[in-house]
């Protein structure tokens, strides 16, 4: 999956919690702020980007139908998509208030970095504010930008997607 | 065949000339709540309602809750393998007996007094029965209280709240063998796979039927959609059908519109899946005759059926459930219909291609949720207003072909006038 990159090994007591966090409130900071070129490059090629559903959860995305299930082509098509003025869910563009707790991370035994983070994310639009509540469980690399993710997952926890709101924003 | 028959709506809340190509809904069927109030009893108190996929209750002593119609049932298939609804209030004093959203069990106990009932709903147990009446007629008046009515087509699961009316062939009418075109896609049956879609919008349930029955909207509202397949190197057609069915089913038939997981190749499938899905219509074509196989494999249908299953053969098999909850408030739920012995490989195909379009999170229903919730919101600007044909909602595209008996087009209003009639033939029967 990620033959294209240049990785370095992983000392495994090198990333530190702070690395992790500084690495996702920046990335918070970017899809707040609409910056979807700075975000796309935040992943490997071949990347994932997922979000379970609720009774899908303990499935992989390829036995069980997710909400998202964006491999490395259909993120960029998203992504094409969020710049579009013809996005209508997006048009206009929606605000989002992130707050990331509970961080955490461990070595996986491929050599990247599993991260768990809570997550509440209000969106703000049509006069409404929905919460979004959930955890994150990301796997990252380390390449020599920095840290960066192959998979990136949005775990919902509401049992639904609350009464009218929706994932046409990146959660 | 098409049919061409138009019956002139009479409602106060629809308006019909044909001669003068006029059709046009009133908005408060949208949100008034004594309307909603009256789909309740008329409509989703009488009609056959899709419930569910027996797949989604393999074992004896599965179950799932599910609200349909706004009630809270218990879907189940019994310990002799037979799938049935309960109600899940408990007949001793109410509580809900089911609290989990899934699971499986021998017996379902309500925690609030301790009584016990069987898969079948027989109340098999209760503390100290020796403080009700002596014998068994207590305990047989006291089960779980199923629906009214319970079908199954193809696995299809089907109830009825009420005790008489059409059983459910008359009622699905030629709907019937749509759902049959489905279950014929594999020779192995076809399985719920695990996965489903919830959400909701802020917005009336007709307006979901509306939206998935109206070709219109579709080049200009998913403009992004239809850019991304073409930079996969997909060509859409033009065209398509539409057929009015019986009691207010109503259908949608596309042709190469988009690939089809299993049967029609198209480039964002992968290379690998091109000689798998060669195989796989040749098994098609070999198993039944050449007519019905093409039917299958190489057209795209959507079906409505009244009043709350869209089931959508498209790029891969949706089905969708419309739970109204509030006028302006509609519970969703998707799942993806796959055949049993698909490949890993391909299943992953499949849900992936599906999973662009359809759902809170594809690339596509989100604007039809923007569309729907949009009029939700801005029809409350003309509900007052005194000029007449203001607050009035225009259908009437297509209305002239129609009157000219040619064939309806999948981009014309005629499906979505077709849903309107039959709405106001429930609404205005005096009930029975
Ligand atoms: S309410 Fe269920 S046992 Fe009393």
């Amino acid at each position: 999956m990620m033959e294209d990159v240049t990785e370095r090994p992983i000392a495994l007591d090198a990333v530190t919690r702070t690395d992790v966090e500084d690495f996702l409130y920046e990335e918070a900071a970017l899809l707040s702020g609409w910056r979807w070129d700075d975000w796309l490059a935040l992943f490997v090629p071949g990347a994932r980007y997922e979000i379970p559903t609720f009774d899908g959860e303990a499935y992989s995305g390829r036995v069980a139908q997710y909400f998202i299930a964006d491999d490395w082509d259909l993120l960029q098509a998203r992504i094409i998509r969020m710049k579009s003025k013809q996005a209508h869910a997006e048009n206009p563009p929606s605000h989002t208030s992130r707050l990331l707790g509970n961080v955490r991370h461990w070595p996986t035994d491929d050599g990247a970095v599993a991260v768990r983070a809570n997550f509440v994310v209000h969106r703000m639009r049509d006069g409404l504010l929905d919460p979004y509540v959930g955890r994150y469980e990301h796997e990252l690399v380390v390449s020599d930008g920095g840290l960066r993710f192959r998979l990136r997952r949005a775990v919902l926890l509401t049992e639904s997607v609350r009464p009218g709101t929706r994932l046409s924003f990146i959660l | 065949m098409v049919s061409t028959a138009v019956t002139i709506a009479k409602s106060p809340y629809l308006q019909e000339d044909p001669g003068a190509g006029i059709f046009r809904v009133h908005r408060s069927v949208y949100r008034d709540p004594s309307i909603f109030d009256a789909e309740r009893e008329r409509i989703w108190g009488r009609a056959w309602l899709y419930l569910g996929h027996a797949s989604e209750v393999p074992e004896p002593g599965d179950f799932k809750l599910r609200t349909i119609g706004g009630r809270e049932l218990v879907f189940l298939r019994d310990v002799h393998g037979r799938v049935r609804a309960f109600l899940n209030a408990c007949p001793h004093r109410g509580t809900a007996v089911c609290r989990e959203p899934a699971g499986n069990a021998k017996r379902l106990r309500c925690f609030y007094h301790a009584w016990t009932f069987d898969t079948e709903g027989r109340l098999v147990s209760l503390p100290s029965p020796e403080a009700y009446p002596v014998g068994d007629a207590f305990r047989e008046r006291l089960g779980l209280r199923p629906v009214a009515r319970l079908e199954v087509l193809h696995d299809f699961v089907f109830i009825s709240y009420a005790t008489s009316g059409p059983d459910l062939d008359s009622y699905l009418g030629e709907a019937a063998d749509y759902i049959g075109l489905v279950a014929d896609h594999s020779d192995t049956g076809m399985r719920v796979v695990p996965g489903e879609q919830r959400y909701s919008s802020r917005a009336n349930w007709k307006l979901g039927v509306e939206n998935a029955m109206d070709g219109y909207h579709f080049a200009p509202s998913h403009v992004t959609f239809l850019e991304y397949l073409k930079r996969t190197g997909f060509t859409t057609s033009e065209g398509g059908r539409g057929r009015i069915l019986s009691n207010g089913h109503v259908l949608g038939i596309q042709s190469g519109h988009s690939g089809r997981a299993g049967f029609d190749w198209e480039p964002r499938f992968g290379e690998a899946e091109r000689s798998r899905i060669e195989e796989n219509r040749a098994r098609l074509f070999a198993r039944m005759d050449a007519e019905r196989a093409a039917l299958i494999a190489d057209y795209s249908r959507t079906l409505f059926m009244f009043p709350n299953l869209l089931l959508f053969d498209i790029e891969g098999v949706s089905i969708r459930l419309l739970e109204p909850v509030e006028p302006g408030l509609t519970r969703i739920s998707a799942f993806a219909l796959a055949p049993r012995d698909e490949p890993p490989e391909a299943l992953d195909v499949r849900l992936k291609v599906l999973t662009s379009f359809i759902g809170p999170g594809g690339l596509a229903t989100p604007d039809d949720l923007e569309a729907q919730e949009g009029i939700q919101r801005a029809i409350a600007s003309t509900a007052t207003d005194p000029r007449p044909g203001v607050d009035w909602n225009d259908v009437s595209r297509g209305m002239a072909s129609e009157a000219a008996g040619e064939p309806l087009r999948s981009i014309d209003e005629g499906r979505v006038r077709a849903f309107w009639r039959h709405w106001a033939t429930m609404m205005e029967e005096p009930e029975e």
